[in-house]
C-alpha cells in the first residue's frame, strides 16, 4: 500500500475519527443545494465512507506489516494528560470491519432513505448517520478510557436518532427509540461509574496506564480484597452486557432493530454491539487482564447468560412474524456466541469470538440489506411479505438464503469457522456441555432461517398480482459484497483466522 | 500434469451444479450430462499417489486423495449421476438437478477426503443437495408432503451434522490430528484387516472407548439410516419427484457406508446394527402399500448387508461392503426408475391402485424384472456375486476383527446381551430370502401384474420417453454384466483389495454351494409368497415408524409434562417480573399512583431489564466477594 500518501500516513489513526465527524457536521449545508433532493447528502456521505474504508484499509495493513501497535497523540500531548490513540491488531481489525460496514451500508442507503425518508430530513438523516459511524469508530481506535465514554454517548445519541427515524413508517420505532435511550443510558452511565472507580483507582484515564498502574499495585499486594475494583469491574461489565445486547439485558434490541429504517437496521445491527464487544475486550483482557483481577468467575456467569442466550433467543425468533425481528433475535444469539467465545479465556475461545465480529458483520449486514430491498419493493417485512419472492427477487431472496446458511453454520459459509472454532475452544476447556449448547443453537437457527427460506422460495405470494421487481443494483452490489464475504472467508479462511488469532494472542498475551 | 487433473473430481460436479442454477435456458440439460462424466473421466485419471491440499485455519486439509475404497464409490456415484440425469432429461426440472448435482458431488468429495474436516464439509453440503432434490418435488400434486417431508429430512440430517462435528472437534482435540487412517490387509483374505493411524498407532475409534468415537458413529449411523434413527428414509424419499427419488436412493446411504469403512472398519457392534437393520428394512418393506415406500424400506435393508459387512473387518468383508454398495446403487436406482417411470406415466403410487401394466409397459418391466432380480441376488445377476462375499466374509465368524470393547476387555458389545456371532449370519441369510419376498416378486407383482392387463389400453399408459428408457436400459445392462460368472466382473480391480494388491486371490461366487444355496432359498421364498398372496395383498394402510415417537412424543411430552410445568411456574415468573417491581414500588415511595398506572399503560420493559440490570450487579458482586 505504497501508493497512500506520506503526508496522510502518520495521522491515519485520527483520520478515520476526524473525517466521519466533521464530513457529518458539513452534511447539513448539502441542504443548501435545492435540487436533487437528497442526493448531494448522499454523495457527501458516500465520499467520506469511502474516504474512511481506504484509510482503515491501510491502517490495518500498516499494522500487520509494521507489527506493532500505533500510539497517536492528539495535539501532541503525551497520552497521561491528553487522549492517545492506540492501534494494535485488535482495533484495526474491527475498525476494518465497522468501515467496510459503513461503507456499503451507505451505498445501500440511497434507495431505501428515498423510500423512507421524508426528503427534507435526508440531509440530517445522514448528518446523524455519520456522526453515528464516528462515534462507532472512535471508541474502537481509542485508548483512553473517557474518550471511550464521549463516544459511545455520541454513537448511542445518534443511533437512537436514526432508529427514531423509522417513526415516518410505523411509530412504534418511537417507543423503540425511547425505550433503547433509556435503557442504553442507563448502560453508560455503569460504564461511567466504572471508568470513574479505575480513575479513582489509578489516578489516570489511559488504558495502558491503567494497566501499568494496577500490575504495580497488584505486585505490591494492594489489590487483594480491593473493592472498588471489584465494583468498578461489575459496573462496567453491566453496562457493556447491556450495550452488547446480552441475554437477558437485551430486550431494546429487538424492537431497536425491527422498527429502525432498512439501512439503519443494516448498520447498526453490524457494527453497533460489536463496537460493544470490542469495549468489552479491552476492559475484561488489557486493564483487568495480566493476573490483575480473577474474572474467572464473572467469565463464568457470562457463559453461563450466553449459553442461556443462545437457546432462548433462538426459540423466540421461531415463533416471529416479522421477518426483521427474527433476525433481532438471531443477532442477540450471534452476540451470545461471540460472549461465549471470550469467556472461555483460552486460545480458540477468543480466536471464535473475534472471528466471529467480522463473520457476523458480514452475514447479518447481508441479510438486513435483502430484507430491506423487500422492505423496498414489497412495502413491508412481514413473512407475508417475503412469501414468493424468490420467483420475483431471484437475487435477493439468493443472497438471504446463502446469508441463512451463514447463520446457521453450514460449512464453506464464514459461520461454519466460527462455530468450529468455538467447538473446538469449549472442548479444550472440557466444557462439552457448552459445545452442546453451541451446536444445539446451529440446529435452532436452522429451523427459524429455513421457515423464512421455504417461505421465499416454496410458497406462493399473497397478492399474486402485484407487479414486483429485482431490487436496483446500488442495493444489490453491496448485499451481495457482504454475502460474497461470508462464502469466501468460508472457504479461505486464512486472512480472517490469522487476524483473529494475532488479536487473540494480544489480549491474552499477559494471562488472566 | 494436465491442469484439467489437478483439481479434486467433485469439482466439476459442483461447477456444473453451479451452471445448472444460473443457466436462464435448456442449457442445462446437456450440462447435467456432462459434468458427472468430466467427474468421472477425472476419477479414472487422478494419478494414484497425489494428495491435493490447502491450508485451512490451522490445519492441512486434502481435499482429494485415494483411499482404498474411493475409487469404486467414486465411479458409482459419477456414474449414478449421469444415469439419473438422463433419466430426468426430458423434465424441466432445473432446482432438482442442480440440487442433484451439487448432492452426488460432494458425495464424491466424502469419497476423496484426506481427512475429517474436508469429509464434514462435503458431509454438510451433501445434505442441503439432497434436500433441495425432495423440496423441488413441491409442484407435484404431493407438493406439501414433500414440503414437509423435506424440513424433517434436513432437521434430521443437519442435527446428524452436529453430533458428527461435536464427534470431530473432541476427537481433534483429543489426539490433535485430522487424518483419517489406512487400512492393511491382514494375513489373508478373511483376516481383520489393520487400520492404522496417521502416527502408525492403531486406529482406536472402532474401539468405541472414547465419547468421540460414538458421536462420529451415531453422526454416521444417522446417515445411514440405522433404526432407531433411520426413519427419516422411508419418509423422504417416497416423497420426491419420479427422478428425484433414483438419485436420492444413491448418495446419502452410501456414503455412510464408505465413512464407516474408513473409519470403523472392525467395529462389531456394526454387525448388530446392521443386522437389525436388514430384519428391520424387510418387516416395513412387506408391510408398506406405497411402491417407492417399499423400495425405501428395502434401501435400510440392503445398507444393512454392507454395515453388517463393516463390522465384520475382513479384507472379504470389505470387498464385500464395497462391492455390493457398487451393484446396490445400480440395481436400486434401476428399480426406483422402473417405480418413477410407472409414477411418471400413471400418477399413481400405491400398490393397491396399480398392476395390469406388463402390456402396456414392457420395457419399463422388464427393467424393473431385472432390477428385481439383481436385488434378490439370483444368480447371473449383480447382486448374487457381491452378496456372497458379506454373507461368506460373515460365515468365518472365528476371523472376525479381534476388537475388544470397555475397559475389562471382555468383548461386550461383540456378544451382545449373549448373541452369538454366528446368529448374524443366520439373519443375513434369511435376510437374503425376505428381500426377495418384498423387492424381488412383490414389486413387480403388484405394480406390473397383480390383475390382468386390458387388451388393449384405453388409458394410453405407454412406456415413458427414450431417455427414460435408455437410462432403465443402461443400467439393466450393469446388473447383468458385473453378474456374469466368475465374480463381479470389471467391478473386482478397483474394490479395495483387489488383484494387483499381493497375496489376493479372485474371489469366486460360482460354485456349488453358494449356487445351490440361492437357489432353494429363492425357489422357497417365492413359493411362500404366492402361498400368502392373499395375506400380502396391500390395503390402504398406513405404517408408524419410530420416528411417530419423536414426533408425536415431543409433542405429547410438551403438551402433557412441560406445558403443566410451565403453567405451574407462572406465578412464580410473574412474581419474579412484574410482582417485584410493583411492591417494590408501592413500598419505597412511587406508591399507588404508580401501581395504578401500570394498568392502565402496557408495561414496555425497561423496568424489567432494569431490574434484571440490578440483579446481575448483584450477582457480579457477590461472586467477586467469595
Amino acid at each position: 500500500m505504497d501508493w497512500f500518501p506520506e503526508f496522510f500516513r502518520p495521522h491515519l489513526p485520527v483520520l478515520v475519527v476526524i473525517l466521519p465527524l466533521f464530513g457529518g457536521l458539513l452534511a447539513p449545508f448539502t441542504a443548501l443545494i435545492r435540487r436533487g433532493g437528497g442526493i448531494f447528502a448522499w454523495l457527501w456521505t458516500a465520499l467520506i465512507t469511502a474516504a474512511v474504508f481506504v484509510c482503515a484499509t491501510v491502517l490495518l495493513y500498516d499494522v500487520h506489516t509494521g507489527g506493532e501497535a500505533i500510539t497517536y497523540r492528539l495535539g501532541s500531548w503525551p497520552e497521561q494528560y491528553g487522549i492517545g490513540y492506540t492501534v494494535d491488531s485488535l482495533n484495526a481489525y474491527v475498525i476494518f470491519v465497522v468501515a467496510l460496514i459503513a461503507f456499503l451500508a451507505t451505498i445501500y442507503a440511497k434507495d431505501s432513505v428515498i423510500d423512507e425518508i421524508v426528503i427534507d430530513r435526508h440531509h440530517l438523516f445522514y448528518t446523524v448517520w455519520m456522526l453515528a459511524i464516528a462515534g462507532l469508530l472512535g471508541i474502537t481506535v481509542t485508548g483512553d478510557t473517557f474518550n471511550i465514554y464521549v463516544l459511545l454517548e455520541i454513537s448511542s445519541l445518534t443511533v437512537y436518532t436514526l432508529i427514531a427515524m423509522g417513526g415516518e413508517r410505523d411509530r412504534r420505532a418511537l417507543v423503540a427509540s425511547l425505550k433503547y435511550l433509556v435503557l442504553g443510558s442507563i448502560g453508560a452511565t455503569f460504564i461511567l461509574l466504572g471508568i470513574g472507580y479505575l480513575l479513582m483507582l489509578t489516578g489516570t484515564l489511559n488504558m495502558a496506564d491503567m494497566h501499568a498502574k494496577l500490575v504495580e499495585m497488584h505486585q505490591a499486594g494492594e489489590l487483594a480484597g480491593n473493592k472498588t475494583v471489584m465494583v468498578s469491574f461489575a459496573f462496567l461489565m453491566v453496562g457493556l452486557s447491556l450495550k452488547m445486547a446480552l441475554f437477558p439485558l437485551h430486550l431494546w434490541l429487538p424492537n431497536a432493530y425491527t422498527y429502525a429504517p432498512s439501512s439503519v437496521s443494516a448498520l447498526v445491527a453490524s457494527t453497533a454491539t460489536k463496537v460493544g464487544v470490542y469495549m468489552t475486550f479491552r476492559f475484561v483482557f488489557t486493564i483487568y487482564g495480566g493476573g490483575v483481577f480473577d474474572s474467572g468467575e464473572d467469565l463464568h456467569f457470562l457463559a453461563l447468560c450466553a449459553s442461556a442466550g443462545i437457546v432462548v433467543s433462538s426459540f423466540s425468533a421461531i415463533r416471529q412474524v416479522n421477518v426483521k425481528r427474527v433476525l433481532a433475535y438471531s443477532s442477540v444469539g450471534q452476540i451470545a456466541y461471540i460472549v461465549l467465545g471470550f469467556s472461555l479465556a483460552n486460545q480458540d475461545g477468543v480466536t471464535a469470538s473475534v472471528i466471529h465480529i467480522f463473520n457476523h458483520a458480514v452475514i447479518k449486514g447481508g441479510m438486513f440489506m435483502a430484507i430491506g430491498a423487500v422492505a423496498l419493493r414489497m412495502g413491508g417485512t412481514s413473512v407475508d411479505d417475503i412469501k414468493g419472492i424468490g420467483k420475483r427477487m431471484p437475487l435477493t431472496a439468493a443472497a438471504f438464503t446463502v446469508g441463512g446458511c451463514g447463520l446457521i453454520g453450514v460449512p464453506l459459509t464464514a459461520g461454519f469457522v466460527s462455530k468450529w472454532y468455538l467447538v473446538v475452544g469449549t472442548m479444550q476447556e472440557g466444557y462439552w456441555y457448552l459445545a452442546f449448547v453451541v451446536l444445539l443453537g446451529g440446529v435452532l437457527a436452522l429451523i427459524y432461517v429455513w421457515r423464512l427460506i421455504e417461505m421465499i422460495w416454496f410458497h406462493e405470494p399473497v397478492d399474486p398480482d402485484k407487479e414486483v421487481e429485482e431490487a436496483p443494483l446500488s442495493m444489490l452490489i453491496p448485499m451481495w459484497i457482504l454475502i460474497g464475504a461470508s462464502v469466501f472467508f468460508g472457504v479461505n479462511a486464512s486472512w480472517t483466522a490469522d487476524s483473529a488469532a494475532a488479536a487473540a494472542r494480544l489480549l491474552l498475551a499477559g494471562g488472566m | 500434469m494436465n491442469p484439467l487433473l489437478t483439481v479434486p473430481p467433485a469439482t466439476y460436479m459442483l461447477i456444473g451444479a453451479l451452471v445448472i442454477a444460473a443457466s436462464p435456458n435448456k442449457l442445462y440439460k446437456p450440462i447435467s450430462l456432462l459434468a458427472p462424466l468430466m467427474t468421472l473421466a477425472c476419477i479414472w485419471l487422478f494419478p494414484e499417489d497425489l494428495r491435493l491440499g490447502f491450508e485451512w485455519l490451522d490445519y492441512r486439509l486434502i481435499v482429494a486423495q485415494f483411499n482404498l475404497p474411493t475409487k469404486a464409490f467414486a465411479t458409482i456415484f459419477a456414474t449414478m449421476a449421469f444415469a439419473g440425469a438422463l433419466f430426468a432429461y426430458n423434465q424441466d426440472r432445473k432446482v432438482e438437478l442442480a440440487g442433484a448435482m451439487l448432492y452426488a458431488g460432494s458425495a464424491v468429495g466424502v469419497t476423496f477426503a484426506g481427512d475429517l474436516i474436508t469429509l464434514f464439509l462435503f458431509w454438510e453440503v451433501m445434505a442441503i443437495g439432497s434436500t433441495l432434490v425432495i423440496w423441488s418435488a413441491f409442484n407435484e400434486p404431493w407438493g406439501d408432503a414433500a414440503r414437509k417431508a423435506g424440513q424433517r429430512y434436513v432437521n434430521v440430517h443437519l442435527v446428524g451434522g452436529a453430533i458428527m462435528m461435536a464427534g470431530i472437534a473432541l476427537h481433534v482435540v483429543d489426539t490433535g490430528s485430522i487424518a483419517i487412517p489406512h487400512m492393511q490387509i491382514g494375513a489373508s483374505m478373511t483376516e481383520p484387516v489393520a487400520m492404522i493411524g496417521a502416527d502408525g498407532q492403531p486406529w482406536a475409534l472402532p474401539q468405541l472407548d472414547s465419547p468421540a468415537a460414538w458421536l462420529i458413529l451415531i453422526g454416521i449411523l444417522i446417515n445411514a439410516g440405522a433404526p432407531p434413527f433411520g426413519s427419516w428414509l422411508p419418509d423422504a424419499y417416497p416423497e420426491a419427484s419420479a427422478s428425484g427419488t433414483v438419485f436420492l436412493s444413491a448418495f446419502t446411504t452410501k456414503t455412510s457406508v464408505y465413512v464407516l469403512i474408513i473409519l470403523f472398519a472392525g467395529c462389531n457392534l456394526l454387525v448388530w446394527v446392521g443386522a437389525l437393520m436388514a430384519v428391520y428394512g424387510i418387516v416395513y418393506a412387506i408391510l408398506e402399500n406405497d411402491m417407492r415406500r417399499i423400495l425405501a424400506y428395502s434401501i435400510v435393508n440392503q445398507v444393512g448387508f454392507m454395515v453388517c459387512a463393516v463390522g465384520v473387518g475382513s479384507a472379504l468383508a470389505i470387498n464385500g461392503a464395497t462391492a455390493h454398495a457398487f451393484a446396490h446403487i445400480i440395481y436400486k436406482a434401476l428399480l426406483l426408475m422402473s417405480a418413477g417411470s410407472v409414477l411418471y406415466v400413471t400418477g399413481k403410487r400405491k400398490c393397491t391402485d396399480l398392476g395390469g401394466l406388463y402390456k402396456a409397459m414392457p420395457v419399463t418391466m422388464w427393467c424393473g424384472i431385472i432390477g428385481a432380480l439383481a436385488i434378490s441376488a439370483v444368480p447371473l445377476t449383480s447382486g448374487f456375486t457381491t452378496k456372497s462375499m458379506i454373507t461368506d466374509a460373515a460365515a468365518h465368524v472365528s476371523d472376525w476383527a479381534p476388537i475388544v470393547y470397555g475397559s475389562d476387555g471382555e468383548g461386550a458389545w461383540a456378544t451382545l446381551g449373549g448373541l452369538n456371532p454366528s446368529i448374524a449370519w443366520f439373519v443375513l441369510v434369511a435376510a437374503s430370502a425376505g428381500v426377495f419376498l418384498h423387492a424381488g416378486i412383490k414389486f413387480p407383482w403388484f405394480v406390473f401384474f397383480q390383475k390382468p392387463a386390458p387388451e388393449k389400453d384405453e388409458r394410453g399408459f405407454k412406456d415413458p420417453p427414450w431417455n427414460m428408457q435408455a437410462a432403465m436400459i443402461l443400467f439393466a445392462l450393469a446388473c447383468v454384466v458385473i453378474g456374469l460368472p466368475p465374480g463381479p466382473g470389471p467391478l473386482y480391480d478397483i474394490l479395495p483389495f483387489n488383484p494387483g494388491n499381493a497375496g489376493v486371490e479372485h474371489y469366486h461366487a460360482y460354485n456349488y454351494a453358494h449356487v445351490i444355496n440361492q437357489l432353494q432359498l429363492l425357489l422357497f421364498a417365492g413359493l411362500a409368497f404366492f402361498l400368502l398372496l392373499n395375506m400380502l395383498k396391500r390395503t390402504l394402510t398406513i405404517t408408524l415408524d419410530a420416528d411417530w415417537f419423536y414426533r408425536r412424543g415431543a409433542l405429547l411430552l410438551w403438551r402433557w409434562i412441560l406445558y403443566p410445568i410451565l403453567l405451574a411456574m407462572e406465578p412464580f415468573h410473574t412474581g419474579l417480573i412484574s410482582g417485584v417491581p410493583k411492591a417494590a414500588a408501592e413500598n419505597f415511595g412511587a406508591g399507588t399512583a404508580a401501581a395504578g398506572e401500570e394498568r392502565t399503560y402496557r408495561p414496555w420493559g425497561v423496568g424489567r431489564t432494569v431490574l434484571l440490570l440490578t440483579i446481575i450487579l448483584f450477582v457480579l458482586l457477590i461472586l467477586n466477594l467469595f
